[in-house]
């Protein structure tokens, strides 16, 4: 068994998803030990940190991943494939939340005192939090991608079905439309 | 390196004067260059902690993986008995076929066996020996009244039904004296 599961661990992802295809358990079990919790965590930050749900649209991947494995281009990196589904997925929870369910917008920061004084790390991860939670559903799925899965910017070229280029340019607005939104803390010392 | 790449690795006094370019769009000046930096430290650590996956989902899939192995290794036995039964099938179908068709039938699998439910036995055409040729002649126009006209009849070709129902009539009109009496009054 163990002899068995080095070998799946041995495997690339384009091999796992072949014989997770063909009903092989233990190249399943790597593949999901790989990448199920990094998708569940996407789910997770894209999807109102609703644990329920961002467990349901992991199992729903997983599926379709099952479903669709013999139509796997395996030139393409697996990665980018499951992120593209799992970007497609939630596209399609945004769609069926009519009435996003926001947060109280916080005014991050506007009533802090302006001061030199530290502030609390959480106090800024609350208006960080705040400022992710008010972006739009194309705009916080390329931060979560970028800052928060670390990926590339061809791997999310090619999830977000965008030019390169695109993706650059909008991660450069993005990072000026958040820090507009934390401009209060600009001079405030926050490093502990 | 991209402006958002340099934020995340250097500190402000480490760029290179190309790099402090590169970011300037983004970042002015130290305190900007900053808390874009924080901002990007604490969304990738301390911004929300993603709890862990249960593990019913993992277990829930395993399972969709096993019955997915299950099917497969059942599907060829089945689908080589089927098979194995559908050649059989179709090779005893030819074979029975082939036996039961007489020498110089014509081959017409399709049709063969619709003709034998529909056409009554005592109608079916005999092949060989091929009838008679007989020449048809028209039937003679009645004339007035001659009692000495004989008329001679061949026997019809077989399949041609108007021949048949004529040579019918004509042979007992013919035959009956009374009848032909009763034409040539008629005239």
């Amino acid at each position: 068994m163990a002899a068995r599961s080095s070998h799946y661990q041995n495997l690339s992802d384009a091999a796992l998803v072949r014989e997770t295809g063909a009903g092989a358990t233990g190249a399943f079990d790597e593949l999901y030990g790989r990448y199920g919790q990094k998708l569940f965590s996407y789910f997770y930050r894209m999807l109102w940190k609703n644990r329920e749900l961002a467990e349901d649209q992991t199992q729903e991947l997983f599926l379709k991943v099952l479903r669709h494995a013999g139509s796997f281009d395996a030139d393409r990196p697996f990665s980018t494939w499951l992120y593209s589904m799992a970007h497609n997925m939630c596209k399609n929870e945004y769609r069926k939340e009519e009435v996003r369910q926001r947060p109280a917008a916080i005014a991050a920061g506007k009533d802090l005192p302006q001061t030199e004084k530290a502030l609390d790390l959480k106090q800024f991860s609350s208006a960080v939090a705040n400022a992710l939670a008010n972006l739009t559903e194309e705009k916080h799925s390329l931060f979560v991608l970028r800052f928060q899965e670390q990926l590339s910017v061809p791997q999310i070229s090619a999830i977000m079905q965008v030019p390169e280029g695109t993706v650059k340019s909008r991660i450069f607005y993005l990072l000026k439309e958040l820090k507009e939104e934390l401009h209060s803390f600009k001079n405030i010392y926050l490093y502990p | 390196m991209e402006a958002e790449q340099l934020i995340q690795d250097k500190e402000w006094g480490s760029l290179t004067d190309a790099e402090r370019a590169a970011v300037f769009p983004l970042a002015a000046d130290e305190q900007e260059f900053n808390l874009l930096k924080k901002m990007l430290l604490v969304a990738q650590t301390g911004l929300e902690d993603v709890p862990r996956l249960s593990a019913g989902v993992h277990q829930r899939l395993r399972e969709a993986v096993a019955a997915r192995e299950r099917r497969i290794v059942r599907l060829p036995r089945w689908s080589y008995a089927a098979a194995a039964v559908l050649v059989l099938a179709v090779a005893s179908w030819i074979f029975l076929h082939q036996s039961s068709r007489k020498p110089g039938q014509p081959v017409t699998p399709g049709y063969a066996h619709a003709d034998k439910k529909t056409r009554p036995a005592d109608t079916s055409v005999q092949a060989t020996p091929p009838p008679q040729v007989v020449k048809i002649t028209k039937p003679a126009k009645p004339r007035p009244y001659r009692s000495s006209h004989k008329i001679t009849w061949s026997a019809p070709l077989p399949f041609d039904p108007p021949a048949i129902v004529l040579t019918r009539i004509n042979t007992s009109v013919g035959a009956n004296p009374s009848l032909m009496d009763l034409v040539a009054e008629a005239y």
